[in-house]
């Protein structure tokens, strides 16, 4: 998928609208990819959006020379994105649980766990919080979590030093979890 | 965020919590922000393994969850809700949501972390194959599409029912009947083979028993629309596979056949016999699966269940044979034998011998370390398998030629712009085909070692629909290594290989590549004359592309010679109508237009425009063309007034038919204009000229080349009338603004321009038309060369 490489190219030259062409792009390329672990199911384990998120990379990007800057690029865009989508998800499981009553029950290995956390609802309105106070510190910790990116690949996406990523970051996510325990 | 709160808070986070309350007592006298401080620091701990899991949690429900929800669309169904989830997607059970129809259906969707691009196309593709396949205990395919999220879905018919297994064992039915079920499967497993589709995934959740007996199929040929997924060491458990029912070549990625069905029917017969599948393969890893099913013999099903008495034994061991060519060969010799069973017969299978099975694996065994590394799918593998399929299914080269066939045919070359659209519409370059293809070509290198005429015709196929495209050297490329390829294999003088080198020599013309193109043709067409005859089909189509060639590098009577020589040899082999014979005429007509020799020409088309009106109709495009062609002949004649009745008949239908702004409708319009102006009906030319401008200026833009030209035509009119100052500076219009070269170049000796010869402002005009043309030559040649 060049079209991928080449928008992300534009953008790195500072072409803001080659953003909006890309963010559907990589969407699908994620839903699809983290539809296809729906058949992994056995593998147990986790999934981190990581995993996603550089196998979407490997899919879109790579192809023949590595480029950092472009690759710093896609992280950052599909941390955002991640943070979408697993915050719809979220919400749609809220939604699709009181609607289920009404509808056809499902056969009980299908039933959807019944765990109640929405953790990410919340954590995404923290976030909000934490944009609105310090704009720069909610963006890093979108790509830490939600795109699972190194200190140093954020200090390449965000163009700043690697000891200020870890110093913003540190008391970001002290601050989160502040929010979230109150 | 408070830069204070922010410098204090990173001294403090690094000290003990000793340290940190004497650093706080000592730096932080606000009390405020000494709180806020005091927070943060009691929540540093942990905070990064607490926000990484509420993400990692929604994130494994996200993807472990349906998606489609109930009530909502899936092209024109409603999903109504989930009714399984099998290895390769979930299952949902909808409606029509226009309430077109009362029928319920199950709506397979294939999630799949594949790379799905092309599938689309394929999935149309299998879905026509499919839903031919119509047969009581098959649940027919009735639609597939891909989802707005590109998932790939098919839409079945919806089996009211119980797998097989189940629903034996709660009807507590007896062995012999168990048997009586399976029967009209094989009946139906039967057609399905006939037709060269393998299940591929037969297992008792893939066969349901509804409410009144009847047993029926599900999931036909689905597995296919993902291709051949090798078994790999990571994938073996949880993809396509079902690992119990899988066969041995399954396991081992190779080649699925007709065989492979008759294993996995056989696993199935055995469970419901024995109660327990042919292989165990749970708690397994996915390495010491493969070994069960290649390696571990089949216990006798009589040792499982002392009621097997007699062959049976013989006929289930048959069918699981770990060789597929071991097996029945067909499911009817499976079928026939079970009923002989059943009858009490002597049956055909014979008692299997074991050494044999323990021998085999020990080869195999090597294969699946070299295939355990993942294989993407692409177009071109599909195809692979499918020949090989073919192949295999009836041994028959014939059979391998058809499934190649329908490959070229439908597959791939469903791409190009002839299948694609009419004639008129130009191809569309951006099609997701050449996507799929440029990547099939990238992965085709080295895929097909030892099997060089498959990759040949693969990669003819892969040329010619490049060529369908418009994209000329792409084509080239896989052509040239396509004859290459054959040329090594089977010879140069092989009607293959002869065939491949023609198709290329055609399309090195559509490069404009004439003296290249020269060599390669008539090096074909010599080949095909000595190796399959002067009047072979294809040997004639090569002498027309050579034709066609001479015709091109302006050596006209060569030309002639051979569309003479083809048009006698198809007038009496296919007929004085035939399409292909009526092209030859035309085209010595044309040749004959450009030789001068106006009789000729004239004479084959009043020939051909006869034929046309008669076989076609009066306002056929292709009789409308002849009809152009002939005027063109009749004014190049000088006979004008039979020139302007052609045009003003040809231009009435036009109109009516194609809309009076249509590109065909202006050059019959600007035709039937120059018809009157040699004619002396000056007026009248001038208002159709007028009035054409008028149409391109708004359709195609000032500065078009055919805008030009009908400026150019004005220009000339002009000159006609005598009012020469106008005419210089229309005439110079035209130049400035779009006029071909061609016209450039011409304007010195232009006839209609004789009144301005001598002027001295004509003669600049000249001069500087010539620069102009220089130029814009010269434009076009570096674009070519670069």
């Amino acid at each position: 998928m060049q079209e991928v490489t080449l928008l992300l190219k534009r953008l790195g030259r500072g072409d803001k609208a080659a953003l909006d062409e890309i963010i559907p792009l990589v969407y699908a390329e994620l839903r699809r990819i983290a539809q296809g672990y729906l058949r992994r199911e056995f593998s147990g384990g986790t999934l981190q959006p990581t995993a996603l998120i550089h196998e979407a990379y490997l899919r879109m990007v790579r192809q023949s020379h590595p480029d950092y800057a472009s690759r710093a690029h896609f992280y950052g865009i599909s941390a955002r994105i991640m943070r979408q989508i697993l915050v719809d998800h979220a919400r749609g499981r809220r939604a699709q649980k009181r609607a289920s009553e009404e509808t056809t029950v499902l056969s009980e290995s299908l039933e959807v766990s019944g765990k109640q956390p929405l953790g990410v609802i919340v954590l995404d309105e923290a976030i909000n919080r934490l944009s609105a106070i310090d704009e720069r510190k909610s963006t890093l910790v979108e790509m830490r979590f939600f795109g699972g990116m190194t200190a140093e690949e954020i200090a390449e996406c965000a163009s700043i030093p690697v000891h200020t990523v870890r110093r913003e970051l540190r008391i970001a996510q002290a601050w989160l979890r502040k929010e979230l325990s109150a | 965020m408070n830069p204070e709160l922010e410098s204090l808070f990173e001294q403090a986070v690094g000290l003990a919590a000793a340290e940190r309350e004497q650093f706080l007592a000592e730096h932080c006298s606000d009390p405020d922000l000494r709180r806020e401080l005091e927070l943060l620091l009691a929540h540093d701990q942990g905070a990064e393994t607490f926000l990484q899991r509420a993400v990692s949690e929604e994130a494994s429900l996200a993807l472990n969850t349906p998606v489609f929800a109930p009530g909502q669309r899936l092209g024109p169904y409603r999903v109504l809700s989930i009714i399984g989830r099998g290895g390769m997607g979930l299952v949902y059970l909808a409606e029509r949501a226009d309430g077109k129809f009362e029928q319920r259906v199950a709506i397979k969707v294939l999630q799949s972390g594949e790379d799905l691009s092309g599938v689309s196309d394929r999935t149309q593709q299998e879905c026509r194959i499919l839903a031919s396949l119509e047969h009581p205990n098959i649940a027919r395919v009735l639609d597939a599409d891909v989802s707005s999220d590109g998932l790939p879905y098919f839409v079945m018919e919806y089996v009211d029912g119980q797998p097989i297994d189940r629903y034996c064992e709660r009807r507590r039915l007896s062995l012999r009947d168990r048997l009586r079920l399976l029967l009209p499967l094989c009946d139906a497993l039967h057609l399905a083979h006939q037709k060269l589709i393998v299940h591929r995934d037969l297992k008792p959740d893939n066969i349901l028993v509804t409410e009144q007996g009847i047993p029926k199929l599900l999931d036909f040929g689905i597995a296919k629309v993902l291709g051949e997924v090798p078994v790999t060491a990571q994938n073996t458990a949880t993809r396509v596979l079902t690992p119990e029912y899988a066969s041995p070549e399954q396991a081992l990625g190779e080649p699925v056949t007709t065989a492979t069905d008759i294993y996995s029917l056989g696993g199935v017969l055995y469970k419901l016999l024995t109660g327990s599948a042919p292989h165990q393969t749970q708690g397994k890893s996915p390495m010491e699966m493969v070994r069960a099913i290649c390696e571990e013999d089949v216990r006798k099903p009589s040792e499982l269940r002392r009621q097997l008495t007699g062959d049976i034994d013989s006929i289930l061991l048959k069918a699981l044979q770990v060789d597929p060519q071991r097996r029945y060969r067909s499911v009817d010799q499976f079928a026939d034998d079970l009923e002989s069973w059943l009858d009490g017969r002597p049956v055909l299978a014979v008692p299997p011998s074991l050494a044999y099975r323990a021998r085999k694996f020990g080869r195999r065994h090597r294969i699946v370390l070299a295939t355990a590394s993942a294989v993407v799918l692409t177009l071109v593998v599909g195809a692979v398998v499918s020949i090989r399929e073919g192949i295999r299914a009836n041994r028959e080269a014939a059979v391998a030629e058809a499934v190649n066939e329908f490959l070229q045919n439908d597959l791939l070359a469903q791409a190009g712009a002839s299948a694609q659209s009419g004639s008129n519409t130009k191809p569309d370059p951006d099609l997701k085909v050449r996507t799929a293809l440029d990547r099939a070509a990238e992965r085709i290198e080295g895929k097909f070692k030892g099997q060089p005429e498959v990759e040949a015709s693969i990669r003819d196929t892969m040329g010619w629909t490049y060529k369908d495209l418009g994209l000329y050297p792409e084509a080239q490329r896989q052509l040239e290594r396509a004859v290459e390829l054959r040329r090594r294999v089977l010879g140069t003088e092989n009607a293959k290989t002869l065939e491949n080198m023609s198709r290329l020599g055609w399309v090195v013309l559509l490069q404009d590549k004439y003296a290249e193109a020269e060599a390669l043709e008539s090096k074909a067409m010599e080949g095909q004359r000595r190796a399959l005859g002067p009047e072979n089909r294809e040997t004639l189509k090569s002498m027309n592309i050579l034709a066609a060639v001479y015709d091109e590098e302006g050596k006209y009577s060569q030309a002639e010679a051979l569309h003479t020589q083809l048009l006698e040899v198809r007038r009496r082999v296919l007929g004085p109508e035939h399409p292909e014979t009526m092209a030859s005429m035309d085209n010595l007509a044309n040749v004959y237009g450009r030789e001068g020799k106006y009789t000729g020409a004239e004479a084959l088309l009043t020939q051909v425009l006869e034929i046309e009106k008669r076989v076609f109709g009066p306002e056929h495009p292709k009789t409308l063309a002849s009809m152009n062609n002939l005027a063109v002949v009749y004014y190049d004649e000088g006979k004008f007034a039979q020139a302007e009745t052609l045009d003003v008949q040809t231009l009435e239908i036009r109109k009516r038919v194609l809309g009076p702004e249509h590109a065909e409708t202006l050059r019959s319009m600007s035709n039937l204009a120059n018809d009157y102006a040699h004619e002396g009906k000056y007026a009248e030319a001038l208002a159709l000229e007028v009035q054409t401008l008028n149409i391109q200026k708004r359709v195609l833009g000032p500065e078009r080349d055919l805008t030009a030209v009908t400026v150019y035509n004005l220009g000339c009119l002009t000159a006609l009338r005598g009012d020469k100052d106008r005419a210089i500076a229309l005439l110079s219009q035209s130049v400035d603004h779009g006029l071909p070269p061609y016209v450039d170049l011409a304007m010195e000796k232009d006839t209609d321009l004789a009144s301005l010869q001598g002027d001295p402002r004509f003669a600049a005009l000249v001069a500087h038309a010539k620069q102009v043309a220089a130029a814009k030559q010269k434009a076009a040649a570096t674009q070519a060369s670069q």
